[in-house]
């Protein structure tokens, strides 16, 4: 082929590739790629558990959509329906509970490690709303170094490539780090538990053993007396 | 030639919005079957990875169906199993889990649905050229932190089932413990209550047992 023949068709190569991700752009800006999706019921929450290290930050979006009837589908979006989400923490104490619209994104960052529980449930008053049957949510929740958007990070720092790369595997290793050291927390709880269950065993058999031995002695000196008080023995 | 690229390239870009992977940790009620859905693409490797965390024998039913409604994967008291498949529809493909052949302990189920790859560090332009060395490295290296990320988490939720259940013997061996001391002493203090209430009625006829 003519050399100019190869340049244009680079050229319209780089050109297709550039509008087509300002198209996905735009598209995952209107409709945010959350792939997994769930039914809900009306009065119905779902809880999710993430169990995260401190200090580390988690993003949850979520969208929903509610059937409707009349055109037997899914629309696309719902205005005036609304989603609590509440967030509470390993001790069982509220970190987040707020109301979001129909489309929406929570973030939070741990503050202690352990068991954190993200519950959602609609808002709806309305029972009409939920006629037709069920609500569809779609849930996306990252954690850690997944929450950082590279992008992003490249174009505020200006980074090549290379560095970009460096940076994830800089977040990654980390991530790796926290989550080790959260299992040394996690081992000395579990062997705090384990020597706790050691000692009950043994205290409580020493405990029993004795009590035997104190009611039959108290059995046979009690029954003993009696026998002679009714003049048997 | 070139035309067949270009559509490569555009069919390259439109699938990275479509590759994401979800994991999450759910509690599953007793006599509770909960389902995810996902629209996955023709040609996507997909893996399905579950474990149970906590609650009674750690197991539960697994069932994987493809748009047609086809069984692809079906398992009854599973406790952790992995399952890789590539999509032969186009559709939604949906996974339940099941706790309905429990009646009062409930679990809490940890699942990965990978969907495709990840999606590359940001739209380069210059993805025709190959990576250099040191762009490889970073690859390689991120590839095996991803591979130790996931082992870890595998051990988190391993060590949250021991911990649950050492946790759980504690509990019962304090409750049985106390329960079992009480027990002794009601049962030593009624046999001597029994035996007295013997003597006191047959009075007439106990005869004395001389020397």
């Amino acid at each position: 082929m003519s050399r100019r023949a190869v340049t244009f068709l680079c050229r319209a190569e780089m050109m297709l590739r550039v509008f087509v991700s300002l198209v996905i752009l735009i598209f995952s800006c209107i409709y945010p790629a959350v792939g997994l999706y769930f039914h809900i019921g009306e009065t119905e929450k779902k809880c999710f558990i993430e169990e995260i290290p401190d200090e580390t930050m988690v993003i949850g979006k979520y969208r929903t959509q509610l059937w409707d009837k009349q055109t037997n589908a899914y629309l696309p979006s719902t205005p005036g329906l609304g989603m609590h989400v509440e967030i509470k923490d390993p001790d069982t104490k509220l970190i987040l509970s707020r109301q979001y619209g129909s489309d929406g994104r929570f973030t939070f960052t741990s503050h202690t490690p352990g068991e954190h529980q993200i519950c959602l449930h609609s808002n709806s008053t309305k029972m009409a709303l939920f006629a037709g049957g069920k609500l569809r949510v779609h849930l996306d929740i990252q954690v850690g170094e997944h929450t950082n958007n590279y992008p992003e990070i490249a174009a505020k720092d200006k980074l090549t490539e290379l560095q970009l790369r460096v940076r994830q595997l800089l977040d990654q290793v980390e991530q790796i780090q926290k989550e080790q050291n959260y299992q040394r927390y996690r081992e000395e709880r579990f062997r705090m538990t384990s020597e706790s269950t050691n000692q009950r065993v043994l205290w409580w058999s020493i405990a029993q053993t004795l009590i035997l031995i104190v009611t039959g002695i108290w059995q046979m000196k009690h029954l003993k007396s009696f026998f002679e008080a009714k003049k048997l023995v | 030639m070139y035309g067949s690229r270009l559509l490569q390239v555009f069919c390259a870009q439109l699938l990275w919005v479509w590759v994401m992977g979800s994991e999450l940790t759910f509690e599953l009620p007793d006599n509770a079957k909960q389902c995810f859905y996902e629209d996955i693409i023709i040609g996507t490797k997909c893996t399905l990875e579950f474990q149970v965390v906590t609650g009674g024998h750690y197991d539960v039913d697994c069932r994987l169906e493809d748009p047609d409604g086809t069984t692809l994967y079906k398992e009854m008291k599973k406790q952790y199993d992995s399952f890789t498949f590539t999509a032969a529809k186009n559709g939604t493909y949906k996974f339940c889990f099941s706790n309905e052949f429990s009646t009062f302990t409930h679990k809490t189920v940890y699942f990965d649905f990978q969907v495709g790859d990840d999606p590359p560090l940001f739209p380069n332009e210059n993805r025709v050229t190959a990576l250099t060395q040191m762009e490889s490295a970073c690859v390689s290296i991120h590839e095996a932190l991803k591979s130790v990320i996931d082992y870890q988490t595998h051990f988190r939720l391993r060590e949250a089932q021991g911990r649950s259940r050492a946790e759980d013997l504690n509990t019962r061996v304090a409750f049985w413990s106390i329960g079992e001391a009480i027990i002794l002493l009601l049962v030593s203090i009624s046999q001597v209550v029994l035996l007295r209430s013997f003597f006191s009625d047959k009075k007439t006829t106990t005869t004395r047992v001389g020397s």
